[in-house]
């Protein structure tokens, strides 16, 4: 018997059986379907069109983009979570209700959203201002996938703000210490995994976001396809051994991601 | 609103009138009005007359039953699999559980066309494939493939939510009800399902959304009904009045690559009603829930 949860009282063999099968019956598919698609590829295929520069390309675009749109995100998404978390707006139904929509909505809906805004009046005149372009380019990529994660990230580094008594807050406040120190000395420490478990979770999510990219920025092969695009480009386009092996690239990359989250331990809470 | 401000250490951001507040508060409020301005500055490439022509497209009523039951019947089969799981996850430590909840987690951030292409592959796998074709039925590119590739997303986020509301009831009460007899089953099932029963709504309502917003996984195992031959669909489904039509999100899509600007941008309107008044509901089902435990 081990941790806090489990006990002997609990311990009914085919109860347990029954519900820990639900979750083996999941994993089983799961397994099933990427073992499947292994076998289907094959590894011969699989080395071959990993050796191919397209697949590289496509991972290396989803790699910077995904993280430096993690990062952003993370930037403008900790101090709103945390005014969420802290203090009271008017209205504060409806501005959580606003600043979640992204989270739940269709990304394709966030796409052709987006598609309408880039053309209304401060995206409009400040892009060209600046030389920037959106449509099929890769600062689209940057601004589809913030758009998305920024959203979660509220949600996540709320939770985990959450998660922080406020009475830590205080007795640093009793002591002496001013907000922004209390903030960055005793809040930000502890919330500390959380928060690094909430980038993982928007680093992967940014990662894997193509609906609205493929509405808002356009699809050009070797310019916007980041790898979920490229998998769906590939297959509608025939290319059926580029996509397999760029789906399981997507798969591991998505692993990778959900072990570190696993690592750190956070309150990896979607909705909470 | 969080039970923080409750304690009433910041009673209002008008109150500690402080540099750091106001400057954390505007980071907030700066990404409420981009959000806000992203939803409003849709409106300029539709007008009352998409909403119009968008009523009167033959599929449309159609498409909206689809949406419907698809996810009714999609948040069904993820409850079924999803609140025994979650509350294994919660409860009981099991070889494997880690890989497990690995396996739970990155359901989440799957690509949706991954998610598509491969439940396409596997589904057309040669042991699969036959037993679809000894019971007589087809999963890739049929109105069931809606639901399977929907599943995926919508048991992954279900998982989570059921998940966090079996954690936060205290296994004691469970303790409780078995050295009074109960049997484990009926423990879970007068006892623990009722006590996470907010929870369980919780989960279901992100499942269903979750489940009416998939577009990728959908388009790529099940492409398009819209055009298809009526010969191609079972009696079943001309009987609901769901056939030659296709969910909300994929007929968004379309209406967009064929340069319907106006009444895909309807669509997506409705969607983020739909989905507005969904958050609006998880929103003050999670306020209520934290009024509840603190007794205030």
């Amino acid at each position: 018997m081990s941790g806090p949860w489990s006990s002997r009282v609990l311990k009914s063999h085919s109860w347990h059986a029954l519900l820990a099968g639900t979750v083996a019956c999941v994993v089983a598919v799961a397994l099933f379907i990427t073992l499947a698609n292994t076998l289907y590829l094959g590894w011969h295929d699989f080395y071959f069109y990993m050796t191919k520069m397209r697949t590289w390309l496509s991972f290396t675009n989803t790699l910077w983009t995904s993280l430096l749109s993690a990062f952003l995100s993370l930037l403008l998404a900790v101090p709103a979570g945390y005014a969420l978390s802290r203090h009271r707006f008017p209205f504060a139904d409806a501005v959580q209700t606003i600043l979640f929509l992204p989270v739940l909505i269709s990304p394709c809906a966030v796409g052709v959203f987006l598609l309408a805004c880039c053309r209304a009046i401060p995206v409009q005149p400040l892009t060209e201002a600046l030389g920037l372009r959106l449509d099929h380019a890769l600062p689209g990529v940057i601004l589809a996938q913030c758009t998305v994660i920024c959203s979660f990230g509220i949600l996540l580094s709320k939770t985990a703000f959450d998660g922080v008594a406020g009475k830590f807050e205080h007795v640093s406040h009793s002591l002496g210490a001013g907000e922004a120190g209390t903030f960055f000395r005793v809040v930000l420490p502890m919330a500390k995994n959380g928060l690094f478990a909430s980038f993982v979770l928007m680093w992967a999510r940014a990662a894997a976001e193509w609906e609205s990219l493929m509405i808002f920025v356009g699809a050009i092969q070797g310019r916007t396809d980041v790898l979920p695009l490229a998998v769906y480009l590939d297959f509608t386009s025939g290319r059926l051994g580029f996509a397999l092996s760029m789906s399981l690239l997507c798969l591991l990359l998505a692993m990778t991601g959900m072990v570190a989250v696993r690592l750190l331990g956070g309150r990896h809470h979607v909705w909470s | 609103m969080c039970g923080r401000e409750a304690a009433g250490f910041f009673p209002t951001i008008f109150g500690r009138r402080t540099w750091f507040a106001s400057g954390v508060c505007a980071f907030a409020v700066l990404l409420l009005m981009a959000f806000a301005w992203l939803f409003i500055s849709g409106s300029r490439l539709t007008s009352w007359e998409g909403f119009a022509s968008l009523s009167r497209q033959p599929w449309f009523w159609r498409s909206v039953k689809l949406t419907l039951y698809t996810a009714l019947a999609t948040t069904a089969l993820a409850a079924v699999l999803g609140v025994p799981a979650a509350y294994a996850l919660s409860r009981f430590d099991f070889p494997g559980k880690k890989a497990a909840e690995v396996v739970f987690l990155s359901l989440l951030v799957l690509p949706a066309s991954s998610v598509g292409l491969m439940l396409m592959v596997a589904l057309q796998y040669p042991p699969v494939r036959l037993l679809q074709d000894s019971l007589h039925i087809r999963i890739v590119h049929s109105l069931p493939g809606v639901v399977v590739a929907q599943l995926v997303l919508a048991l992954a986020f279900g998982v989570v939510a059921w998940r966090v509301a079996f954690d936060q009831i205290h296994p004691v009460y469970e303790h409780v009800g078995r050295t009074l007899g109960a049997s484990s089953g009926r423990v879970f099932f007068n006892l623990t399902l009722p006590m996470a029963g907010k929870g369980i709504l919780t989960g279901a309502i992100l499942a269903f959304s979750r489940a009416m917003a998939e577009f990728g996984a959908v388009l790529i195992l099940c492409s398009t009904f819209r055009f298809r031959d009526p010969g191609r669909f079972s009696a079943v489904s001309k009987f609901l009045g769901i056939d030659r039509a296709d969910i909300l999100a994929v007929a968004m899509w379309m209406e967009m690559e064929e340069g319907q600007m106006e009444r895909g941008m309807a669509l997506a309107f409705i969607m983020l009603g739909l989905t507005a008044v969904f958050v609006y509901v998880l929103i003050k089902m999670k306020k209520r829930a934290f009024h509840e435990y603190t007794g205030s």
